[in-house]
């Protein structure tokens, strides 16, 4: 007799299951979900008139999806949508990548303007500041993006949806659906001349939209006049040992991937944040195309030391992991050893919490 | 009962005093007199019943001086069983030794043979178990010397099983116990984790200044 467990699991199976066709068919019949949902996006219609191009031949893969990103030149206007407690903020930005078959190409990330704010306002000048410090995260983690194609293929199928506009260009409207639901599900036009993605929307399982970056003007060259060089001093290590080598006397662990085995290290980097004087390792794991990190920050105050709870030092005494889950990520803290550690991914990404303990344990056991 | 020699009856210490009620004057020179040793002015001297009775006084204050002769006859101990024998016999004699005579008479125990039952088994049954046993033959002897020598070997048979069974209870409750040892220290040695959910979100700079490039990319700072 199946325990209520069980049918609360198949029930939530049914769900999904009876949910993908109707995603299927909301994305292939709207011109663009992300203005139906989030109705603040503005109409990307053709610049180019009313006449579309011609479908392009090139059949979209996540191959081709990866080869573009790596291989084609591009300047583009695009909008970029944060979702924060229900409000949504639209900023505008120049976006230029002079690629080149590097892993890593010279790019610029220019902020232009807060869509529905003046030039000047406060918000505005925030989030030029914002541009300013973390406009390589927004390019470089703040989209749909293939990181590693092996794992991408191996975790996530991609399903044609037919003909579109975007930016004035002939495109192809596609969902890249992940094998196992509790990651997001991308909504993607992608340009059907160079395959570069013009238009990504971030859904998770339960249709609720959670990212969004939209090209208005594409051009498929780049001159980089100014490249974007980080505030923070970003060193990149081939491993965690490599990590162990840069910071002596740091307790850094190298965490274990049973809980969530399909992803794998994509980016280790020792990261000095000039807002406290601090180095931390910042691990970046990816299946392909989702990510979560795990920052460890040695030499961080106990964040919990005046709970009740921490004062029993010793064994038996419960140790205390915060989180803090909402549909867009999840946020797991602890401290262990003098090194404050935090494991952030996607809401849905629940397999986070056992990934987090068990990279406690490996703390508290000394790594 | 006499009184002692030179003391006389109280009536008859001063026949001459008048037989008159003493006055107020007289009690108050009596108590001073005989209590303080010191008449009230002359009262003592015209007063006729005054002067007698302090004269009896004194002659009673030397008379008490004088210790009391005890009789020889109530000096030892059989003088004073005598005594008591006689007060005894009088009180026997008496109308109270008659009345107690008669409410408490004397009754004689029964005889110890009146009180015994007399042997109710039958003549050949109480000449069985008069007789003294048969002594055992020597094969009788023998069967029960061999019925020791087995039971002597069966227990020694017992005690060698009840040792090995006991050794491998022993073992087996040693392995036990070395194994939940072993599995309790294991499990006091993983850490217990609890998760706590906040409500606030925390930001890169909400927690200490603590960089979180997950946060930048999904709110924006």
């Amino acid at each position: 007799m199946p325990t209520p467990h069980l049918h609360r699991q198949w029930r939530a199976f049914l769900r999904v299951a009876a949910s993908l066709p109707l995603l299927v068919g909301m994305l292939a019949s709207g011109p663009a979900i992300g203005q139906v949902a989030t109705q603040t996006a503005p109409k990307a219609v053709a610049a180019g008139g009313g006449t579309p191009p011609p479908a392009a031949s090139t059949s979209v893969t996540l191959a081709n999806l990866a080869q573009a990103e790596a291989w084609v030149p591009r300047t583009a206007t695009q909008v970029r949508r944060f979702f924060e407690n229900g409000n949504v903020v639209a900023v505008r930005e120049e976006l230029i990548v002079a690629a080149n078959g590097a892993p890593d190409p010279e790019f610029s990330l220019r902020f232009l303007a807060v869509e529905g704010e003046p030039s000047g306002s406060s918000s505005w000048s925030t989030w030029a500041q914002n541009y300013a410090r973390y406009a390589g995260l927004y390019h470089r983690h703040g989209s749909f993006r293939i990181r590693d194609l092996q794992r991408a293929t191996a975790n996530y199928t991609l399903h044609d949806l037919g003909p579109s506009q975007r930016a004035g260009r002939s495109a192809r409207r596609v969902v890249v659906f992940p094998v196992r639901l509790d990651k997001s599900v991308w909504l993607l036009d992608v340009d059907s001349v160079t395959c570069v993605v013009l238009y990504a929307a971030e859904y998770d399982v339960q249709l609720r939209l959670l990212g969004e970056v939209e090209a208005l003007t594409f051009t498929p060259a780049a001159n980089v006049t100014t490249p974007f060089v980080p505030v923070m001093g970003i060193t990149a290590v081939p491993s965690v040992d490599a990590a162990r080598r840069s910071m002596p006397g740091a307790m850094l662990v190298e965490p274990s991937l049973q809980d969530v085995a399909e992803y794998a290290l994509g980016k280790a980097q020792v990261v000095d944040n000039p807002l406290n004087g601090r180095r931390s390792l910042v691990l970046a794991y990816t299946d392909g195309v989702d990510e979560f990190f795990v920052v460890q920050s040695p030499g961080s105050s106990d964040w919990f030391a005046g709970l009740p709870s921490q004062s029993k030092a010793g064994g038996g005494a419960p140790r205390t992991m915060a989180r803090t889950r909402d549909a867009q990520m999840t946020s797991l803290l602890f401290w262990q050893g003098g090194t404050g550690f935090r494991v952030d991914g996607r809401g849905s990404l629940r397999r986070l919490d056992d990934f987090a303990k068990q990279v406690y344990r490996q703390a508290i056991l000394g790594g | 009962m006499t009184l002692p020699e030179g003391l006389d009856p109280p009536e008859r210490l001063d026949p001459t005093a008048p037989d008159h009620p003493p006055s107020a004057a007289c009690r108050a020179h009596l108590t001073d007199a005989l209590e303080h040793g010191v008449g009230r002015g002359d009262h003592g001297l015209s007063c006729s019943y005054c002067s007698a009775r302090l004269a009896a006084a004194e002659r009673l204050v030397a008379a008490l001086k004088q210790p009391v002769a005890v009789p020889a006859e109530l000096s030892g101990a059989a003088g004073s069983a005598a005594v008591w024998e006689r007060i005894h016999s009088q009180l026997e004699s008496g109308a109270l030794g008659r009345l107690l005579a008669a409410g408490m008479p004397v009754v004689a125990p029964p005889s110890v043979a009146a009180s015994t039952p007399r042997p109710q088994l039958p003549a050949g049954l109480l000449a069985s178990a008069t007789l003294a046993p048969p002594l055992p033959s020597s094969g009788q002897w023998a069967a029960v010397a061999a019925r020791l020598r087995d039971d002597r070997h069966q227990h020694r048979s017992l005690v060698r099983r009840s040792r090995v069974v006991g050794l491998a209870l022993a073992g087996t409750a040693a392995a036990a116990f070395l194994g939940l040892f072993l599995v309790s220290r294991e499990s006091r040695d993983e850490p217990w984790i609890v998760l706590v959910d906040t409500m606030t979100q925390p930001g890169s700079s909400s927690v200490a200044g603590e960089f979180s490039p997950f946060s930048v990319v999904r709110r924006g700072h």
